[in-house]
């Protein structure tokens, strides 16, 4: 069975994550289907892996990354038609629009919008973790923000 | 989080959602090497449906296996077995056609196909042999379209994005590079007279952001062109005989999306981004003669860009449009525009499905487009007024909306085929549908 450490990193990030992972999936299955790849890949490495300053980290990236290799191995179909019949079912007001706005914003902004504005990290670590130029993450998180504004009307806060 | 993203209001409307999807998360049990535990806490009918639809799906699908081992046809190769003419409602039986003949061939047990494609009057397939990817074997079967007999030729390496041309067929292949953000793009080849494969060539490209290649291979005009969404997205033109790249294309807009569409169309190389692409649909055309003349057409609607299909030298796009805040109101039209990108025509807002195919000059497509997720139809589009009408309607596998499902079409001897199913938990099934 899984150590005391490691079932309480599961219990404590497990929702977390996948609320984190739905934010470039827009669909919650996926994103639980993918937290909980990256936990079973997690525990099959814990002896070298449990000594990492942040194994919740860790756990995203895996997780993003099975969940965007997913997508494109299996095709899978535009998700909007779920909102369409989950909608009004259990969804929270807005929760939906806030789905379909995501959809509308290319993965990768999606992805720095996640790190950035939900993770918190500022946009130096965001590109360390993508890879890419402070000024692409930037430029990912301007265009982003500016396109689930857009959809949502949300109103831009002033900036000093 | 520090105090100024606190109050940005992106990151309150982001911190919000996923404290409201967290909130809705019930942790299931973590048991090791068991794989993924399925779960799902959403309560009322919709789990009590799904509980008895997967009771009656296995009692079913065994009822069916059984009936397979004990009389049905097989192919010793694959392991699949014919299935049409089963009880109506059963995966793999048409719950209503019009006017077409309908026939299933479903795959189980170790046997997961993939991909399709039509050429020379024979359907292909890639599948794989065996349950775990990273060791499974994989073929390419060549499927009888007549008979829905298939025979497996093995294949150097499990690859994806097939496409048929100059008597072969082709294939992507990847390897990431641990530790950084190349990936090695192969190229491999099948010839359908020798029925070989021959690995030809492999590619280097840096994937920015999910360390996961964003390709997507097409066949057009004499040539290979492989698209790589990289940190500057480029199109490699490559040589299908020798697997050499003849040229390299950049300065190629970012097309965005989970699944580039790369098409052969009217005047060269069309590229978009595909669902879950950007709003504005970027399109763009190359000319393969010349190969560095780059045009990126305007978009002829905000709508994002679902398919594209090249139909009597004109390309037909299939676009989707939410309109700001109403997510029930989602509207898709198909627009025919000339080799210029200028519009021709476009369609009514009307319901059309998530993967097209051309067959003698009409456009068929597959999938549940509006019509909500409980079914699959197949539709009809008139060439003329863009019309669809449903000539079939199929059921899944499994649920299309959460699975995988009818996004590898094919035409070929005269029928359209449909792979659904692929990459799913339930057995794939290929449907042949007959005008």
């Amino acid at each position: 069975m899984p150590t005391t450490t490691f079932t309480e990193l599961y219990a404590a990030s497990y929702a977390r994550l996948v609320g984190q992972l739905t934010v470039i999936t827009t669909d919650r299955d996926a994103a639980e289907d993918a937290v909980q790849e990256a936990f079973s890949r997690l525990w099959r490495q814990w002896d070298s892996l449990s000594g990492y300053d942040r194994p919740e980290a860790w756990l995203r990236r895996v997780a993003v990354n099975i969940a965007i290799s997913r997508w494109r191995r299996i095709r899978r179909l535009h998700p909007l038609r779920q909102s369409d019949r989950d909608a009004g079912e259990d969804d929270a007001a807005g929760r939906a629009d806030i789905e379909a706005a995501l959809r509308r914003i290319p993965v990768k902004q999606r992805h720095a919008l996640l790190l950035h504005h939900v993770v918190g990290l500022p946009v130096a670590e965001v590109a360390q973790e993508l890879g890419a130029a402070e000024g692409t993450v930037k430029s990912w998180l301007f265009r982003g923000r500016e396109a689930l504004q857009r959809s949502l009307g949300v109103e831009e806060a002033p900036r000093g | 989080m520090d105090d100024d993203r606190r109050h940005d209001p992106t990151s309150r409307l982001l911190a919000d959602f996923v404290q409201q999807v967290g909130d809705q998360v019930v942790t299931p049990p973590f048991t090791p090497g068991r794989g993924r535990a399925r779960r799902r806490d959403r309560p009322h009918r919709t789990h009590h449906r799904r509980v008895l639809a997967l009771c009656v799906s296995v009692v079913l699908v065994v009822g069916a296996v059984a009936l397979l081992v004990a009389y049905g046809p097989r192919s010793s190769d694959t392991g699949g077995g014919v299935t049409g003419g089963g009880v109506a409602g059963q995966p793999g039986v048409p719950v209503h056609a019009k006017h077409v003949r309908v026939r299933a061939l479903e795959f189980g047990g170790t046997f997961h196909p993939a991909e399709i494609v039509g050429a020379h009057g024979v359907l292909w397939m890639t599948a794989r042999h065996g349950n775990d990817p990273s060791t499974a074997p994989c073929a390419i079967e060549r499927i009888d379209p007549a008979r829905l007999s298939p025979v497996a030729y093995p294949l150097s390496a499990c690859g994806m994005n097939i496409v048929a041309g100059n008597g072969a067929l082709y294939l992507e292949t990847e390897a990431s590079q641990p530790g950084s953000n190349s990936v090695d793009i192969g190229i491999e080849s099948f010839s359908t007279t020798t029925e070989r494969s021959t690995f030809l060539s492999r590619h280097l490209m840096t994937v920015v952001g999910s360390e996961i290649a964003h390709t997507q291979l097409a066949y057009a005009d004499g040539w290979l062109w492989l698209y790589g969404d990289t940190d500057h997205d480029v199109v490699l033109q490559i040589s299908p005989t020798s697997g050499a790249v003849v040229r390299t294309l950049t300065g190629v807009p970012a097309i965005g999306g989970t699944e580039p569409l790369v098409a052969a169309g009217p005047g060269g190389i069309w590229l978009a981004g595909g669902p879950g692409g950007p709003p504005a649909p970027a399109v763009v055309a190359s000319d393969p003669s010349t190969g560095n003349t780059i045009q990126a057409l305007p978009g002829t609607t905000s709508a994002t860009v679902e398919w594209l299909a090249p139909v009597n030298a004109r390309m037909w796009k299939g676009e989707a449009n939410v309109p700001q805040g109403q997510h029930r109101s989602l509207t898709e039209r198909i627009v025919v525009v000339n080799g210029s990108g200028a519009f021709v025509k476009r369609s009514p807002v009307e319901g059309f499905g998530s993967a097209p195919v051309a067959v003698a000059g009409q456009l068929w497509t597959a999938g549940p487009g509006g019509s909500g997720c409980a079914r699959q139809p197949i539709w009809r589009v008139d060439p003329t007024t863009l019309r669809t009408t449903v000539i079939a309607t199929l059921r899944p596998t499994s649920d299309p909306c959460l699975t995988p499902s009818f996004r590898s079409v094919a035409g070929t001897g005269g029928a359209l085929f449909v792979l659904d199913g692929a990459g799913g938990s339930a057995p794939a099934v290929l449907y042949r549908v007959k005008p």
